[in-house]
């Protein structure tokens, strides 16, 4: 899932204070999973604008909204009256969520309350942590499921580094050494031959450097 | 000199089970909060969470109290960190506001700490106004 942080609360005032009504809109996908921008996290950051705006002496209407997934249009569709009569909305989605507001309805003034950090997965109650890079090419398959692009801090592909010791990172020793995980791994399932192969320099052309990504399935354009 | 007790608006955040049984026990003895300071009941200090706490505030409370159970005597085992935990987290939200950490206090009693409750209470003022009060 898309994991994201709610920025501080004095940026968020930074984009708000000018604006007469704000429409809260949250999300209850992957942002609500990792608490950052549900319905829950939606009242939460509503209630902190109101206190702030009676704190500063400001008349400010604050309005609070959740989709189920703001990412896709027809579930912001019954956002059209709310976004019309709010001189700004403060979207608690992913920077995708945000930006597909701003694309559906074009005079809307759309600002993120959050930061979107990465693909990841929860780990323990309140702890998330990358997984995946969207890198466009996924080799898990050889590296025994532990993606060496993304938690390797190097991104080596033929690792491990002189750095990895005990197991941990030199990076960050608090971090597994992902060709630790890797090794671990491969011996549990019996692939521990896959080291033997060089792996070639990655062909990062599916990643970022071609530019912005689009998947087209012809199959399923109408 | 002494300064008066602070009586503006008040919410006392607290579990059913401490603060609210010392709160009848309080009742049996004719002693009860004080007219500014009202009341919200839960049923467990681990369903208190950050929007209760600004929530109150939202509803005109200048200051509130948080209270759960004492470490070890939550029915629920663990209400009392996570009231705690999340106290914090409000704290959080209220100082990048503006809101002086004095005003959210979180406390941990027992059923027979209603007099340690009633002081808390009257505790609950800012810091240069306890400075003069103590002196």
């Amino acid at each position: 899932m898309i994991v994201a942080e709610r920025k501080p609360i004095p940026e968020i005032l930074d984009m708000v204070r000018h604006a007469a009504s704000v429409a809260v809109v949250g999300c209850d996908t992957c942002v609500a999973i990792c608490m950052a921008g549900g319905t829950k996290e939606v009242a939460v950051l509503s209630a902190a604008l109101r206190l702030a705006a009676k704190r500063e002496g400001r008349e400010q209407l604050i309005t609070e909204a959740c989709v189920e997934r703001q990412c896709e249009e027809e579930f912001n569709e019954p956002l059209v009256d709310l976004l019309a009569t709010h001189e700004l909305v403060l979207s608690m989605a992913c920077g995708v969520g945000v930006q597909t507001l701003a694309e559906q309805y074009p005079s809307a003034i759309v600002y993120p309350a959050l930061n979107t950090r990465f693909m990841g997965r929860p780990e323990e109650l309140g702890t998330w942590s990358e997984r995946c890079l969207g890198c466009g090419n996924c080799v898990l398959h050889k590296f025994g499921g532990v993606c060496p692009i993304t938690r390797c801090s190097k991104n080596l592909l033929n690792g491990p580094c002189g750095g990895s010791e005990d197991g941990k990172c030199e990076v960050d020793p608090d971090l597994p050494c992902a060709w630790q995980l890797i090794y671990d791994r491969l011996a549990a399932i019996g692939q521990l031959e896959r080291l033997w192969e060089v792996e070639p320099p990655k062909d990062w052309t599916t990643s970022r450097d071609g530019g912005p990504r689009k998947v087209v399935r012809e199959d399923i354009v109408p | 000199m002494t300064q008066g007790p602070d009586t503006s608006p008040m919410v006392l955040i607290g579990c059913q089970r401490s603060a609210g049984a010392a709160l009848e026990r309080l009742a049996v003895e004719g002693r009860a909060l004080p007219e500014h300071v009202e009341w919200r009941s839960v049923s467990c200090g681990g369903s208190i969470d950050e929007l209760m706490i600004l929530e109150a505030f939202e509803s005109g409370a200048e200051r509130v109290l948080v209270v759960s159970c004492a470490a070890g005597a939550c029915r629920s085992v663990v209400g009392g960190e996570r009231a705690k935990a999340r106290t914090e987290a409000a704290r959080s939200v209220l100082q990048e506001i503006g809101f002086e950490e004095w005003r959210l206090r979180y406390e941990t009693m027992a059923p027979n700490m209603g007099v340690d409750l009633l002081r808390w209470i009257d505790e609950l003022k800012a810091p240069a106004e306890q400075s003069v009060g103590d002196a």
